[in-house]
């Protein structure tokens, strides 16, 4: 190695141990809990996302979103109590037929084409970002 | 219901409240345990930025934050100033309002400055322990072009490495903005040597030297005169200056003098592991306003609270005596210029040492600048 490249790398090293050497002294067993609780709420909330029933109810969700888009549209513009039941009664429709279609179709559905769904349909922003919000009210908001 | 009560709004103070109250949240919900804290400032203020802002370096308005946007929620914030506890009755007596009950006390009032013990320092020093202060520096040096710039300390005081980052902060800025020639640098210090810890001293008094700062040891400020531009010492030598830049002596808040409970310097006797005030144990005390023999600094407060904290949740919830005990544990960082720093760490038992300077702990210390609020809000 280079003299140039090797007093870079110690230079590195150097500055990467001082750094080290500095947080592991200001660091409290506060803070350390509050990082075993986030790794905790983040492998938890993990866990869920990943597990078959929410993979086949986003499978679910993906396959209902061209017929969920609009009528969530829709929801701004009801007044209280007006057409709710009716409105929930067509959401419930559009979820069922898209579940018979995950049954009918089964494929595997990865992170990727989540993602890509995401920024696709606002209709899967919306129920996803629900989902993020409920799973974060229920494992990281909670007292421990 | 159990009642705690907190007098001071500042580090310790916020900290001891925001731990309590998360940990205890369900009991707070419940209203079986009630947490209050006493400010007399409706805003906190970010002490160590005031360095940064003499540099122009940070804004006021980065330091400044309301108290109200700190709380984690269960807290009841009572904007008004304690004026005298009643111990036997369980009682702090407020300025402007009806006295607080309480079953648990924390004192957490911090240090002032003691500016009338030295007389002329209020006219003729400047010093950055205050915003204030820290802004009307800002404009004197906005306006320096050289001369000799004169740093004294007065003892108490917070902070213990701020003249040493304050002198070495201000050796590189007057370089970087070309007018290090036409300046001297004096560098004063109480005692024989250029610090009170001695392994900090040992390191700082070359550092001082290759950077052509002059070091006057054993300089307790007496006095000042500011027609003359002249500081004395009690040791009887006067050094003239042309910009005295003063860490001004401290003392802690009356309250504990008034309620016949500090002892010298409005310093309240505290326990070194339990942190409670000498003789009761209902009453403790962290952060600046203890005798302990510890540096009075926001990283002390922080690990104070989280000793105190873990031990009042016990004490409010199955009335368990004291079991976390704290350690004398310290950390600071040194700004060694204005793109390097280092820290030092230590305790009761282990004394400091200060490893190299490097730009990540300096990036670190910027970092840390910016998220002190997580810390306070007890988020992180
Ligand atoms: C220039 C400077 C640089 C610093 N740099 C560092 C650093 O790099 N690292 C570090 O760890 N520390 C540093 N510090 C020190 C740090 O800011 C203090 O040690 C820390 O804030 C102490 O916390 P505390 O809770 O004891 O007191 P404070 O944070 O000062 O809070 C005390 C509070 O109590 C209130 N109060 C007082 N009396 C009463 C009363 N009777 N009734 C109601 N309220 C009352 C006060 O108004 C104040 O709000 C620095 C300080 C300064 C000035």
């Amino acid at each position: 190695m280079a003299l140039e490249e090797q007093n870079l790398v110690d230079a590195f090293r150097e500055e990467g141990s001082s750094l080290a050497s500095a947080a592991l002294a200001s660091v409290t067993p506060r803070m350390i809990n509050r990082l075993g609780g986030v790794a905790e709420s983040t492998i938890a909330a993990l866990d869920l996302l990943t597990s078959p029933d929410i993979v086949s109810l986003l499978a679910t969700l993906q396959k209902a979103a061209p017929t969920l888009t609009p009528l969530l549209e829709e929801v701004s513009e009801l007044g209280p109590g007006e057409g709710m039941r009716g409105l929930a009664k067509r959401i419930s429709n559009a979820v069922t037929a898209g579940a018979d279609e995950v049954r009918a179709h089964p494929g595997p559905i990865t992170v990727g084409a989540m993602l890509k769904m995401l920024r696709q349909d606002p209709a899967m922003a919306i129920a996803l970002r629900f989902m993020l919000g409920f799973v974060r009210s229920m494992w990281v908001e909670s007292p421990k | 219901m159990k009642r705690l009560v907190i007098v001071g709004a500042g580090t310790g103070g916020l900290m001891v409240a925001n731990f309590v109250a998360r940990d205890l949240s369900r009991e707070i919900a419940h209203g079986e345990i009630s947490v209050t804290l006493l400010g007399d400032k409706d805003e906190y203020i970010y002490q160590p930025g005031f360095l940064y802002v003499v540099f122009d370096l940070m804004r006021p308005a980065q330091l400044i934050r309301p108290i109200k946007e700190l709380l984690a929620p269960g807290i009841e914030f009572v904007h008004d100033r304690a004026v005298r506890i009643d111990p036997e009755g369980k009682v702090v007596e407020r300025a402007g309002g009806e006295a607080l009950h309480y079953d648990y006390l924390v004192l957490a009032t911090g240090s002032g400055l003691n500016l009338q013990e030295v007389p002329g320092l209020s006219e003729g020093g400047h010093w950055f322990y205050t915003l204030e202060g820290a802004l009307q520096l800002r404009d004197e040096l906005r306006r320096f072009q050289g001369g000799r710039v004169v740093l004294t300390v007065g003892v108490p005081h917070k902070c213990p490495v701020a003249p040493l980052e304050f002198t070495m902060m201000f050796d590189e800025w007057a370089r970087v903005r070309g007018i290090r020639e036409q300046t001297e640098i004096v560098y004063t210090y109480p005692l024989g040597r250029t610090h009170s810890i001695p392994s900090v001293a040992e390191w700082a008094q070359p550092e001082l030297e290759h950077r052509g700062v002059r070091v006057e040891t054993f300089f307790n400020m007496e006095s000042v005169e500011p027609e003359k531009k002249v500081v004395h010492s009690l040791e009887g030598t006067d050094v003239a200056y042309d910009v005295l830049v003063a860490i001004p002596p401290h003392r802690g808040d009356e309250l504990g003098a008034v309620s016949g409970l500090a002892e010298a310097g409005n310093w309240y006797p505290t326990d070194r592991n339990r942190l409670n005030l000498n003789g009761r144990d209902d009453i403790f005390v962290l952060g600046d306003a203890t005798n302990l023999p510890v540096s009075k600094a926001g990283s002390v407060a922080h690990f104070e609270a989280e000793v105190l904290a873990d031990n009042l949740v016990g004490l409010l919830t199955e009335g368990s005596p004291p079991a976390y005990q704290y350690n004398g544990r310290a950390f600071c960082f040194i700004e060694t210029g204005l793109e390097r720093a280092t820290f030092i760490s230590f305790d009761y038992l282990n004394p400091p040492k200060v490893p190299q300077p490097t730009n990540a702990v300096h990036w670190f210390k910027q970092t840390y600048n910016r998220i002190h609020w997580a810390n306070l809000k007890a988020v992180m």
